[in-house]
């Protein structure tokens, strides 16, 4: 189960690198980039959730007095090419250029429309305000289920159903239906004792980073554009922005700054190709730092959902079918996590009848983006729920019903291979012999407030990827490591340490950046949980190849066989010569040579990471508020590289999902406007809210990564709603399938379970 | 304060992390700018500009304020602390030092608001409880930790402070 | 799960569609494989062309591709 091995680096707790300039304020984020002769560029964004765009007048704009450049949609050239960004998802750049400006029409408020760059940002939106925009407003529709009919609004006229590769007869807001199916569910529905199905809904939420989105472009005349940005790949946004502008990418550099979160919501493009085409009409470097508004209204948050969930299971307590419907809003553009959706729906257990139908539906909101393990949380919250009942319905432990159904190498999964090692089970195992667990829990709280228990599991996929290093050896025998993959919550550390274990060197004596796409070779975002194994799994190759290149550069002034040199930790040997890496850094550096050591590696990655938690709520009935007394995370993290850096994460998705849970929600009107763009109404948990979060860290070794990494970051957002549903279940008897579980929509619940009862 | 009536801006003088600083700025900026954007002290995050989640806390005579909330203007003859003003006899303070080895920031954009509210904290109370930490830092909001770090690594720096590790 | 013949990608799906006629229209456009669709390899995903080359009994999977944060 665990490796054996003993390391020397691996599993300790150092300090980061960048760990002091956070402390202190002398990081530099995407909003602290100054350059000089910089000005400053806004957006003017649509008040409409729905309209075409009849005409735009900028005339006034652009004679205002500090006003340096104004832009539109006709500023941008015509692109029509589909580009791989993120972990495999494939974006339409048509789609993305209009997301940036809208074209032809507005299809969400905050639906960019014109932007400006002037001598200071108040200038810029006093420019703004001088902009007339002449609208044709048109119906807009903002409910999935309601955009699904055949008779709504359409957003795109030239849309039309994909069908596992069949194109519908009419154009619709359905951009696409997945299926995947095993066995015969009729079947296995008629061998169950009990079946339980249920509706579920969920609303848009967002990633909810700190930090703004912000970019510094430069275009220079000859045509050479740097670009500084918070991003979580600068590559991608390289990328993006050639593709966008239809610029060389040769000629587009992009520097990434320190990021303020992610969570997937940094991965499109949204200021940088507008920063530059300001920047290249104006002739000098462009500031754009997005406000609280802007980013809630106009950036990508992660979809509103409508679910129904069937499982059948025979008294045994084994699952004998299972059928889901999950409908994503994708918002303006097509491409929801819908695939992930379906692949996590009921991926911790094992299953041979089950069939799996997934919509990718369009809506009047923001195009929605990727959000921590994009699509699992909804999903899994649908069935993690419908589970719960089906234990409750056959008195069965619920944690015992998950050993007991739970998946293993070998077994089937939607849209992919069947899965190798995983540790979905032993993440379960664990939770069973937890103190939480096996403490039992007091469920009277006062007159008004009952006490409930709850589980959930959850799974996310890992992925590769391509990451690139670049190594110096300097002549003290310290290590420069370069890298392009960018830092959101220590993996420059990380990744160090996996050098310093391979190189056999202290983690001390690596230094480790993150460099521009001029610098280093290419390297996919930091998503999809890969960092610490994909570009971990190129730290250690570039210290194998480092230790070759010593040896074959000593073999050559030892003039002996490169082969009979052996390297033990930092010591290097033939024969009876021997030599210590600083003493080899000296040697080699006086024949007038120098290591300096670069790889690229897309290594595969077959597994996935499971996560079993347990929640303790209070409920006052009187009000519907759910305080949460205590949580413990179960997860398997394949190796835990920096033990506290993995329980960070874990804790970290844990109160986002407690988020999502309980608080969480955008809040649009009929019109399609959002009521709640500021972080007083778009309620993210305070310090306050939650509790201290205990992490179990269960080590089930990956072997498609040298050390058993397993991708950590994304599993624990998914299971919290459910496992809170499930413990306000066990607390007053209500099931909660919808989210957010409001104050308002919980107290709803339990007074129209009193009156039913009275 | 003096308004100059050809630009519209007003010069005002206070002590920024004990420097003596003047500034000419328009009326309509806050604190939170002309830190920022005047004085080159880019520590001061801005996450919301209204005052929700902290990231540009500074002491402004001493009291935990969030910046983005205060007039620049107002500050006048005012004593300002910003992050890049808390430093320790050797380097990092206890808090910043424990924020470091506890592993209490992900991202690090909210830290600096973290530092400076419970370097303020900490003055107010050395010996807070958990709960009493909780609330004296629910007015910044940290979207990567979950808290249960940044919690541990200021109970930490306060036994520290008091002389009990 | 079905057998299909073919020493690369392109091949295979041209088997396929003789068992199953209208499968390559749903995999193929044009030259290339459908954008949004990822191609396992026993158990491991390989770039999405049509030219590549598949061992003997191999087992393959078409899935959609999936978007990560």
């Amino acid at each position: 189960m665990t490796t054996e091995k003993q390391y020397r680096v691996i599993g300790t707790r150092p300090v980061r690198p960048d760990g002091v300039d956070k402390v202190t304020g002398r990081a530099v984020y995407g909003a602290d980039v100054t350059l000089p002769r910089m000005i400053h560029g806004k957006i003017l964004r649509s008040p409409h959730a729905h309209a075409r765009i009849r005409g735009i007048d900028t005339r006034e704009a652009e004679r205002y007095p500090g006003v340096l450049a104004v832009v539109t949609a006709e500023d941008l050239p015509d692109v029509d090419v589909v580009l791989a960004v993120g972990e495999g998802g494939d974006v339409n750049m048509r789609d993305a250029s209009h997301n940036i400006m809208a074209s032809g029409k507005v299809l969400y408020q905050g639906h960019a429309v014109a932007a400006v760059a002037a001598v200071s940002p108040h200038v810029a939106l006093e420019a703004l305000k001088r902009i007339k925009v002449d609208y044709e407003p048109l119906p807009p529709v903002l409910d999935v289920r309601k955009a699904m009919a055949a008779d709504a609004p359409l957003l795109h006229e030239d849309l039309f159903t994909d069908t596992m590769g069949q194109r519908s007869e009419h154009p619709s807001n359905i951009a696409s239906h997945l299926i995947a199916e095993e066995g015969d569910i009729e079947q296995g529905f008629r061998e169950a004792s009990v079946v339980v199905e249920r509706e579920f809904v969920t609303h848009t939420v967002h990633q909810g980073y700190i930090e703004p989105h912000a970019a510094v472009a430069e275009w220079r005349d000859d045509g050479q554009l740097t670009i500084w940005c918070s991003t979580q790949g600068a590559f991608s946004v390289r990328e993006q922005v050639a593709q966008i502008l239809k610029h060389p990418i040769s000629q587009v550099k992009v520097v990434p700054t320190e990021i303020g979160g992610g969570f997937g919501g940094k991965i499109s493009v949204y200021l940088e190709p507008v920063a530059a085409l300001l920047s290249r009409k104006a002739g000098r470097p462009v500031k754009m730092v997005m406000d609280r508004a802007e980013v809630l209204a106009a950036t990508g948050p992660t979809p509103g959902t409508y679910m129904k969930v069937k499982v059948g299971a025979d008294a045994q307590g084994n699952i004998t079918a299972a059928h889901a419907y999950l409908a994503f809003e994708a918002g303006a553009y097509p491409g929801s996590p819908i695939g992930a959706g379906c692949t996590t729906v009921f991926a911790p257990y094992r299953l041979k009848n089950v069939r799996i139908d997934g919509f990718d539906v369009l809506v009047n909101k923001p195009k929605s983006n990727a959000y921590r393990a994009p699509g699992a949380t909804q999903a899994e919250f649908a069935a993690e729920v419908v589970m719960d009942e089906i234990c409750e319905k056959l008195g069965m432990d619920p944690l015992e019903f998950r050993r007991k159904n739970g998946a293993k190498e070998g077994d089937w999964r939607p849209f992919g291979p069947p899965y190798t090692r995983i540790g979905a089970i032993e993440c379960v195992e664990a939770a069973q012999a937890s103190e939480h667990w096996k403490t039992p829990l007091v469920k009277e709280a006062g007159s008004s407030r009952r006490r409930g228990r709850g589980v959930a599991s959850g799974y996310w996929m890992n992925w590769g990827g391509t990451s690139s290093c670049t190594g110096r050896l300097n002549p003290d025998g310290t290590v420069a490591l370069l890298e392009g993959s960018t830092d959101i919550g220590g993996t420059r550390a990380s990744i160090a340490m996996q050098f310093a274990e391979a190189f056999g060197i202290a983690y001390e004596r690596v230094r480790p950046q993150v460099v521009d796409t001029d610098t280093v070779g290419y390297n996919d975002v930091t998503g999809g949980s890969r960092v610490t194994f994909g570009t971990g799994y190129a730290a250690y190759a570039l210290a194998k190849q480092m230790q070759r290149e010593i040896a074959a550069k000593l073999a050559a002034i030892w003039e002996v066989d490169p082969e009979s040199v052996t390297v033990e930790g930092d010591r290097y040997s033939a024969g009876d010569k021997s030599v210590n890496l600083v003493e080899a850094a000296n040697l080699i550096s006086e024949q007038g040579q120098q290591v300096v050591t670069s790889v690229t590696t897309t290594p595969h990655n077959r597994s996935g990471a499971f996560a079993t938690h347990i929640v303790d709520v209070e409920v006052d009935v009187e009000t519907g508020k759910v305080e949460i007394l205590r949580y413990t995370a179960v997860q398997d993290v394949g190796k835990a590289i920096h033990p506290s850096y993995v329980e960070g994460q874990m804790q970290g998705g844990v109160a986002q999902g407690i988020g999502w849970a309980l608080n969480e929600e955008y809040i649009y009107d009929e019109n399609g406007s959002l009521r709640n763009a500021s972080l007083l109404d778009y309620r993210m948990p305070t310090a306050l809210d939650i509790p201290m979060i205990e992490t179990i860290l269960v080590e089930v070794f990956n072997p498609d990564h040298p050390y058993g990494v397993r991708g950590v970051g994304e599993v624990p957002i998914v299971p919290p709603p459910a496992a809170i549903s499930n413990a306000i279940y066990d607390a007053v008897g209500v099931r909660m399938t919808t989210l957010p579980i409001s104050p308002a929509r919980l107290c709803a619940e339990i007074m129209a379970k009193n009156s039913a009862r009275a | 304060m003096a308004i100059s009536l050809m630009s519209g801006k007003v010069t005002v003088s206070a002590t920024v992390n004990g420097e003596p600083t003047e500034w000419l700025c328009e009326p309509r900026e806050t604190l939170l700018e002309v830190l920022r954007d005047r004085l080159g002290l880019t520590g001061t995050k801005e996450g919301c500009s209204n005052g929700n989640c902290g990231a540009c806390s500074v002491l402004l005579d001493g009291r935990l304020v969030n910046s983005c909330l205060v007039l620049a203007v107002e500050t006048e003859g005012a004593e300002i602390t910003t992050v890049e003003g808390i430093r320790g006899e050797k380097g990092l303070t206890p808090v910043q030092r424990s924020f470091l080895e506890e592993a209490a920031l992900q991202c690090g954009f909210c830290t600096p608001g973290f530092i400076v509210a419970a370097t303020a904290l900490l003055q107010a109370n050395p010996s807070p409880t958990e709960e009493q930490i909780r609330w004296w830092l629910a007015g910044n909001l940290c979207r990567c930790t979950g808290y249960d770090k940044i919690v541990r690594a200021v109970q930490k720096a306060a036994a520290e402070m008091r002389g009990e590790a | 799960m079905v057998s299909a013949s073919g020493s690369t990608l392109g091949e295979l799906i041209e088997s396929l569609d003789s068992q199953y006629p209208g499968l390559k229209a749903r995999l193929v456009e044009g030259e290339r494989l459908r954008s949004g669709l990822a191609v396992f390899v026993n158990g491991i995903q390989i770039p999405s062309r049509l030219n590549a080359r598949i061992a003997a009994d191999a087992d393959i999977y078409f899935s959609p591709a999936i978007a990560g944060g």
